[in-house]
């Protein structure tokens, strides 16, 4: 028998969507500030899913596919389950249009499980594991790429075998590219995704295009992502439906970083989905006369995942990341 | 022709040098400078400035200037001189923002600068005393956003010659070219006014985009100088349209659209796309997926340019749109109000 889903203060009837908010702590101006919910309860019994974004500020692209599932596609009435709609979980570096908490320089993906008595960054991550993640079985955590690179999402590695298995099994299902991060690369020990699937929650973090904009494309992709999640975890019915639109489909990788040995002007040639070659020159790095003073060339082979968004760099500079492709069994062991 | 001096640089005809215009000691012992790029023809002529970046943030014109000047024109052909400046800047390109951190004033809305003024100040003041003063014409790069098009902008002039000459060149360039009066974001005291003021045709050129070099538009900036060059007899050979871009060629006024309400905005435009009256340029929804407002456009034009930060704020200016207008009816007021 279903039951009236509350998350922070919007509750939810079975068959219905109510909208809320998670209130998270003041600034000194005394102005209230939250994280916006959008809970949308299933008539029919099922898993509840979180889908978050914007946990870093600028990386907007999960909103508009939070509206587009929970108030154009997915009717209460047919759902199985219930979602969980939850932006911008970094509601004072949204507001400023920073990548993390302006106030304390904290990047919340990085505080999990926060603390209630700790900074801005400590207590917003604190919020979102003890008054949303809880309510949930299964975890998605959008964020954004640079607008030249290309889709693709993250997960991690999980002591607990099943968990990680399922996740991966989500992954593929979501269809994006899928880049293996280890626990101790970019305090990934300290992710919300880390954290929920130590807590046995399968979670992914999905990458769409660009970072303060909108890619419509790359918006259109990450909802048919969502949907066939909710298919592959019977929250909805119907085939999973391929990725057939991004440029690079499904796979599974590691990170490799390119980085200029000089500071100066770099000039690109290559672009965000691009299949590179070791060896191959991705840019000249010249100094304001015109002078060549770097080469930079690709460590390994790969897609190209992003290139920095600025022709302005300096010595030891990651400039671009690449997606080294590994077969399934040697990242995940399955 | 004879040996031409720039800051430490000094170029025999028929030669490219490269030299240092001397800003400011650091705090730290260090020195900042404008680097220069120096090409000094066999032939008598003009004398082009090329300056790039006075927004630190904006970089594209320093590779149109490389190009132009290091794989293009020939010094054993060329008539005149070109003075490239690649960094006006070099205090907030370092920083990859607009303004120098240490004043945070826009460079380029002091000009003629102040040699005991602030450092900004003093860079206006050697650009204009030092740099500027050597050349006959000036092309002043700056850099487009992300989601936008390629354009120029001409401020008005008092001197009618000046003005037409100004005209005339930057049509010869050939991206869409915009009036702007002298009461418009601080052009009374922008680098290309007081060139102007001082006998010296001059427009601003933005080419894609901002901090980053747009592979597609180096080289309509890289044809654009080409064309001028060709229009006051630099170099031989008939001007290029730049018929691959939107708007080529025309005139146009600039007018921004604002939206009414804090929110998201989905565009339902594209850069360049052209647009009538009351069409709806974008919807702004609360984080519940409300909408709150309906962005219309308030003119006929192209759509110059949207907001990359699409978190807006009421009253944000969230992109501009170039209205159509002839030529003749532009710039015929040098303030506005």
């Amino acid at each position: 028998m279903k039951t009236t889903l509350t998350a922070g203060t919007a509750s939810a009837e079975p068959g219905s969507l109510a909208l809320g908010k998670l209130i998270c702590e003041p600034l000194a101006d005394a102005a209230e500030i939250f994280i916006a919910l959008v809970v949308v309860n299933g008539a029919h019994t099922g898993p509840t899913l979180w889908i978050g974004s914007t946990i870093h500020g600028r990386e907007i692209p999960g909103i508009e596919v939070c509206r587009r599932i929970a108030h154009e596609i997915i009717n209460p009435a047919e759902l199985h389950g219930a979602i969980i709609c939850a932006m911008p979980l970094n509601p004072y570096g949204f507001r400023s249009q920073h990548h993390t908490i302006p106030q304390d320089g904290g990047n919340v993906n990085a505080q999990f499980p926060g603390d209630p008595q700790g900074t801005l960054s400590e207590r917003t991550a604190y919020t979102i594991w003890t008054q949303g993640i809880p309510l949930c079985d299964y975890v998605i955590d959008f964020h954004a790429n640079e607008p030249d690179g290309m889709e693709f999402m993250c997960a991690t590695p999980c002591a607990n075998k099943d968990v990680q298995a399922r996740t991966v099994e989500m992954a593929e299902a979501f269809g994006f590219p899928l880049a293996q991060i280890r626990r101790d690369e970019w305090a990934y020990d300290r992710s919300l995704v880390a954290w929920a699937q130590d807590a046995g929650k399968p979670a992914i973090l999905p990458e769409p295009l660009c970072q303060g904009a909108l890619a419509e494309a790359s918006v259109d992709a990450s909802v048919r992502g969502v949907l066939n999640v909710m298919k592959w975890i019977g929250m909805i019915d119907g085939q999973i439906e391929p990725q057939t639109e991004i440029r690079v489909r499904g796979g599974h990788f590691r990170f490799v970083n390119v980085r200029t040995r000089k500071s100066g002007l770099a000039e690109y040639s290559v672009n965000g989905g691009d299949w590179v070659e070791e060896d191959q020159p991705i840019s000249v790095v010249r100094d304001p006369w015109g002078n060549e003073l770097d080469r930079v060339l690709c460590p390994t082979c790969g897609y190209v995942r992003s290139i920095l968004p600025s022709s302005i760099v300096n010595a030891g500079q990651i400039i671009g990341t690449l997606l080294k492709p590994h077969e399934r069994q040697e990242l995940w062991g399955m | 022709m004879t040996n031409l001096t720039v800051g430490d640089c000094t170029v025999e005809p028929g030669k490219i040098g490269f030299g240092k215009l001397f800003l400011e000691t650091l705090p730290d012992g260090g020195e900042a400078f404008i680097p220069l790029i120096l090409v000094n023809g066999v032939y008598d002529g003009p004398v082009l400035w090329l300056g790039a970046a006075i927004h630190g943030c904006e970089v594209p014109g320093i590779e149109v200037i490389r190009r132009v000047t290091r794989e293009v024109v020939d010094p054993n052909t060329l008539r005149g001189a070109i003075v490239g400046a690649t960094v006006l800047n070099p205090y907030a390109l370092r920083h990859r923002v607009s303004d120098a951190p240490v004043d945070s004033v826009n460079l380029n809305a002091q000009f003629p600068g102040d040699p005991a003024g602030t450092i900004s100040q003093r860079a206006a003041h050697v650009i204009l005393q030092e740099g500027i003063a050597y050349c006959d014409y000036a092309i002043d790069f700056h850099a487009a956003t992300p989601i936008g098009m390629e354009f120029m902008c001409l401020p008005a002039c008092k001197d009618p010659e000046i003005m037409a000459r100004s005209q005339e060149i930057a049509l010869a360039f050939g991206f869409p070219l915009v009036e702007l009066t002298r009461d418009m974001f601080g052009y009374d005291r922008s680098l290309i006014g007081w060139a102007q003021d001082s006998g010296k045709p001059g427009f601003l050129c933005e080419v894609k985009a901002r901090d980053r070099y747009v592979r597609s538009s180096i080289p309509h900036g890289v044809r654009g100088v080409l064309n001028v060059m060709k229009r006051i007899g630099m170099v031989d050979g008939e001007i290029e349209l730049q018929s691959e871009l939107v708007g080529a060629g025309g005139t146009y006024r600039l007018v921004d659209f604002r939206a009414g309400k804090s929110g998201l905005i989905s565009f339902r435009t594209t850069a360049g796309g052209y647009v009538s009256r009351g069409d709806l340029i974008g919807i702004v929804r609360d984080m519940w997926g409300t909408e709150l407002d309906e962005v219309l456009s308030p003119t006929e034009g192209y759509i110059r340019s949207m907001t990359d930060e699409q978190a807006v704020y009421a009253g944000q200016i969230v992109g501009a749109i170039l209205e159509p207008h002839p030529k003749e009816t532009l710039w015929t007021q040098v303030y506005r109000s």
